[in-house]
């Protein structure tokens, strides 16, 4: 497979993974997609050769992790003073539960978000995060308690 | 499914979000190729203007070297822009630091110079203050960085570490708040020095990494069945029913007891054979 047709079927897959990690760290769309095109040209770039999809995956994950945090740190970033952006579509109850866990620091934010939105395990937000699996299971356990203060309760949260 | 994951999924990105990202990456790639002819004046040029600059941040830029963490292993630390190494002076067995001015941003790392043996407790104990006092503690252990507590906002610290290898340890306190703190502390390493001590007849004392079977043949039915240690004082299942092996990796005092169905107590010190690894045979020490 070429370079390109790896792009494509890489975009069409974890496009949404890569967006809405960056979402959670800008809190808008058109940034999010700024960072996703960043992304996905890093890895038109990258001469590393993926050997499995999971390797693909968690390399996409930190490379948005990188560029967001670039982003957020960057000066036009910082001195623009734009509104939150509107969420109106989204029920009151799920706009709630994204305003809470976005007002987290982001070493709570970015371990609850790979457990819960994309279903890694403990061990493998270690290993993304670069960082002991205790210190992971401890954020997790700080975010859960914040957003629990936030919230109300933490069911408001996990249950559906 | 979890709340969080469905609103992630609401959220709405334009339909054709996947096509406008890869036109954009083709279209950057099709103009990086075109810039490749001007990239040796682009290069002298940006070079010019690196070595400028870097004469001009090095002047007074803030140091993130030290000898017990990497400078990128530092950069993942929220909030932290200085590192300084801090030598402590020993002083009756304990390690001890007086007055030192930490500045918003900065984290001190206070090297003890001693090695923590497997199972044994370092406690950091120590005074802050200053203005809208927040401070987070942590530890340095292989050249990473392990949060303990943030955002504390008490005079008083008191944090403790039992190692779970051995080496060396570097408390880390982090001045996360707006102005200088200063920070008064000791460090006190504790061994587990368990051998000479009585805990009692009911306790078992081992000198090494070993195994403990357990063989209840008591006329009792068993629940389940815990081991103590006197050391950490912490509680570990060991199984349930009359059999169980336990491993114990670091010497120290153990009570091996087991929940009976009526809600009883024993002590199954009596069931008890301990197998030490190939290297440490001297066997049970008893007290």
């Amino acid at each position: 497979m070429d370079k390109n047709e790896i792009l494509k079927r890489a975009i069409q897959e974890y496009s949404q993974t890569v967006l809405k990690l960056a979402y959670s760290y800008v809190q808008n769309s058109s940034d999010a997609e700024d960072i996703a095109q960043d992304v996905f040209f890093a890895l038109l770039k990258e001469e590393k050769l993926f050997l499995t999809e999971e390797h693909l995956k968690a390399w996409l994950i930190r490379v948005t992790i990188n560029k967001s945090k670039n982003h957020v740190k960057s000066s036009w970033f910082s001195k623009r003073n734009e509104m939150p952006e509107n969420l109106s579509y989204m029920p009151k109850e799920y706009n709630e539960v994204l305003e809470a866990v976005f007002q987290l620091k982001e070493k709570y934010r970015l371990p609850i978000h790979l457990f819960y939105y994309e279903g890694y395990s403990i061990q493998e937000i270690a290993e993304i995060m670069k960082i002991p699996s205790a210190t992971v299971g401890t954020r997790l356990k700080r975010g859960r308690e914040k957003l629990r203060i936030l919230l109300g309760s933490e069911d408001g949260f996990i249950n559906e | 499914m979890n709340r969080y994951k469905v609103a992630m999924e609401q959220l709405y990105f334009s339909e054709d979000v996947a096509d406008k990202i890869y036109l954009s990456v083709m279209s950057r790639a099709a103009s990086t190729e075109r810039r490749i002819k001007y990239w040796p004046a682009i290069y002298a040029l940006i070079g010019s203007v690196a070595v400028v600059i870097i004469c001009l941040t090095s002047i007074d830029s803030p140091s993130l070297e030290s000898e017990f963490i990497s400078e990128e292993a530092i950069m993942e630390i929220e909030n932290i822009e200085t590192v300084r190494d801090i030598q402590m002076i020993e002083g009756g067995g304990n390690y001890y630091i007086d007055n030192v001015v930490i500045e918003p941003g900065e984290m001190v790392i206070l090297n003890t110079g001693a090695d923590l043996q497997n199972g044994e407790k370092s406690v950091l104990c120590g005074n802050l203050s200053g203005e809208n006092l927040c401070y987070s503690v942590g530890y340095i252990h292989e050249g990473n960085y392990n949060e303990i507590n943030d955002n504390i906002e008490l005079a008083e610290v008191s944090e403790t570490i039992i190692s779970n290898e051995t080496g060396k340890y570097y408390w880390c306190v982090m001045n996360v708040s707006n102005t200088a703190v200063k920070f008064d502390g000791n460090v006190q390493i504790e061994t587990r020095n368990l051998l000479y001590k009585s805990f009692g007849e009911d306790v078992v004392v081992v000198d090494g990494a070993c195994t403990f079977i357990i063989n209840y043949h008591g006329s009792e039915i068993l629940e389940e069945i815990y081991v103590y240690d006197h050391q950490t004082q912490e509680e570990n299942k060991a199984g349930y029913g009359t059999d169980t092996i336990y491993k114990v990796s670091v010497p120290g005092a153990y009570t091996v007891y087991a929940i009976t169905k009526e809600g009883g107590i024993i002590n199954l010190k009596a069931y008890l054979t301990i197998e030490y690894e190939a290297e440490n045979t001297s066997g049970i020490i008893s007290l």
